[in-house]
């Protein structure tokens, strides 16, 4: 390769600046992504654990004090508003898989009614099983994938009389073994699959390769970047299982955009907000719009219980949005439906689980 | 509604949720992709453990499909599970010298998507076998890992010659 300019090549080789979650994506060079890429998966995570116990927010704010300043006030309004403890999940390529799985459990456990919240919980999967077959997965094989996740819910049942009470450490115990933890997350992956497969229509224009960007067929895409482990999660997979199991995920994203308002933190919410998830055949218009401002009335399936009411997410939000918080509206007991989205932390590259400090479950 | 299983989370009985994540859960697994391949045979692909001891290599075989330059021809592999497995692919090898355009003649290393970034745990030893045997008269040659046999594929008798002489029975 030519070199404009050999002699100072030679003499100043240029240090590899580093890169990490404050380094603006807009400035790396072609090398940069090049060697980014090829460092995937290379870093040794595996000495950590797969989703470990809450740590306080503050611990990521210290991260982020040498960084961008645009973080570290996102991170203060969330600290503000009570969302104050993060759930950290192995930075493997399946972290949304595994924060999604916590914070699914959690949901149950911080409901006013985990036996009952427990129950939609695993009615919603039953649900998806019909579709998993018609995509033509095995059965056998899914099933067995499955079954971990099914018993850890079926624990919260109060014919569950051997098991010990469920507590947050027991669940965080339980997600820390690896057999369990992989299970759950190809489990997922093949929901993902199977609902991205039965709606490709919908998806379709989504559907592109993260590397090149060319468009991929629904197969394609789902055997690339949705079943094998280690894929990372981006907004269609995020979508596709969070109206497969009809439950919203709600991120706040920890990157350095502009905010909508002055101070606030930028949600972005996915999932059966806007659509019914009863139609899984066709419509389902690929409800990824990253701002999802306001909820609108959600037809739920019926079991699931009545439509949620506005919520005010949506970029920007204030105080009314996230006063229905994890644990809020656990204590207001609300009806027979669990609106309640799951809340997790993004930052570029990574997933883990933010909820407000609950006080502990006895 | 199916049964309701006991779990246990319990913190005093850390051993009942970890049991599993050893070698137990693989060898289960291996041994459920024995009984299949046992029970519903495959023609033309075979496999099974090198000894009872060990269910983490096993060996291969597969005969070339007809209708391709392979054909009548039989190969084996080597099949060496990780303890990770189905989480991470198992590693494969041609033992028998297979002049292929994505198998390396020498080393036996073979490049196929599924046992590369594609691996999903959905993926079994009968799975793979199959993709191998149909990777045997479809190969990629776009990415070759013998690039002397891509490009001599265009030439099937020429091709087939090399095969030959490359080839040794089992």
């Amino acid at each position: 390769m030519a070199t404009p300019n050999p002699e100072a090549a030679a003499t100043a080789p240029t240090q590899p600046r580093i890169i990490d979650e404050n380094t603006d994506m807009t400035t790396l060079t072609d090398q940069e992504i090049m060697r980014l890429v090829e460092g995937m998966g290379q870093e040794d995570v595996t000495e950590k654990p797969l989703i470990s116990a809450p740590v306080p927010l503050l611990v990521i704010r210290e991260e982020y004090l040498s960084g961008s300043p645009t973080v570290v006030k996102k991170l203060d309004w969330l600290q503000a508003h009570g969302w104050d403890q993060v759930w950290r999940a192995r930075g493997d390529g399946d972290c949304f898989y595994r924060s999604f799985t916590l914070a699914y459990l959690l949901r149950i456990l911080h409901s006013p009614d985990p036996p009952l919240y427990a129950n939609l919980a695993f009615e919603s999967i039953q649900r998806v099983l019909p579709m998993m077959k018609q995509v033509n997965f095995d059965p056998d094989l899914y099933e067995e994938f499955l079954n971990p996740l099914l018993e850890m819910i079926q624990s919260f049942s109060p014919q569950n009389t051997y098991a010990e009470p469920i507590t947050e450490y027991a669940l965080i115990q339980a997600l820390q073994d690896a057999e369990r933890s992989n299970c759950i997350v190809v489990a997922l992956r093949l929901i993902t699959s199977a609902y991205i497969r039965t709606n490709s229509q919908a998806f379709e224009p989504f559907l592109l390769s993260p590397t090149t960007f060319l468009p991929l067929s629904a197969d394609d895409f789902c055997r690339q970047e949705v079943e094998p482990c280690g894929k990372e999660a981006d907004q269609v997979q995020i979508t596709a299982l969070s109206e497969a199991l009809g439950v919203a995920v709600r991120i706040a994203y920890l990157d350095r955009s502009e905010l909508v308002n002055e101070e606030g933190i930028n949600w972005v919410v996915f999932g059966p907000n806007s659509v019914s998830i009863t139609s899984t055949t066709s419509t389902t218009s690929a409800s990824f719009a990253v701002e999802k401002v306001g909820g609108g009335g959600v037809q739920y399936e019926e079991g699931v219980g009545r439509g949620v009411q506005d919520e005010g997410v949506g970029r920007g939000i204030q105080d009314e949005g996230v006063r229905r918080g994890n644990r809020d509206e656990a204590g207001e007991g609300e009806g027979k439906g669990d609106e309640r989205p799951l809340t997790l932390l993004y930052r570029p590259g990574h997933f883990d689980v933010v909820t407000k400090d609950v006080l502990p479950i006895i | 509604m199916s049964q309701f299983t006991t779990v246990q989370t319990s913190p005093h009985k850390p051993s009942v949720g970890s049991a599993d994540s050893g070698g137990l859960a693989v060898n289960k697994r291996l041994r459920k992709e024995l009984m299949t391949l046992m029970t519903s045979p495959t023609s033309g692909i075979s496999a099974f453990p090198e000894s009872e001891n060990n269910l983490f290599k096993w060996l291969g075989t597969l005969t070339g499909p007809e209708g391709t330059v392979y054909a009548g021809l039989t190969f084996r592999l080597s099949l060496s599970f990780p303890s990770e497995y189905p989480y991470k692919p198992p590693v494969i090898r041609f033992e028998t010298p297979c002049y292929h355009p994505n198998v390396a003649l020498k080393t036996g290393d073979i490049c196929l998507d599924i046992l590369q970034d594609k691996w999903s745990a959905v993926y079994s030893v009968h799975t793979i076998l199959v993709s191998l045997q149909s990777l045997l008269g479809d190969p990629n040659n776009s990415s070759p890992l013998n690039v002397e046999a891509s490009q001599s594929w265009a030439d099937q008798t020429a091709f087939k010659e090399r095969v030959l002489t490359n080839y040794r029975p089992l």
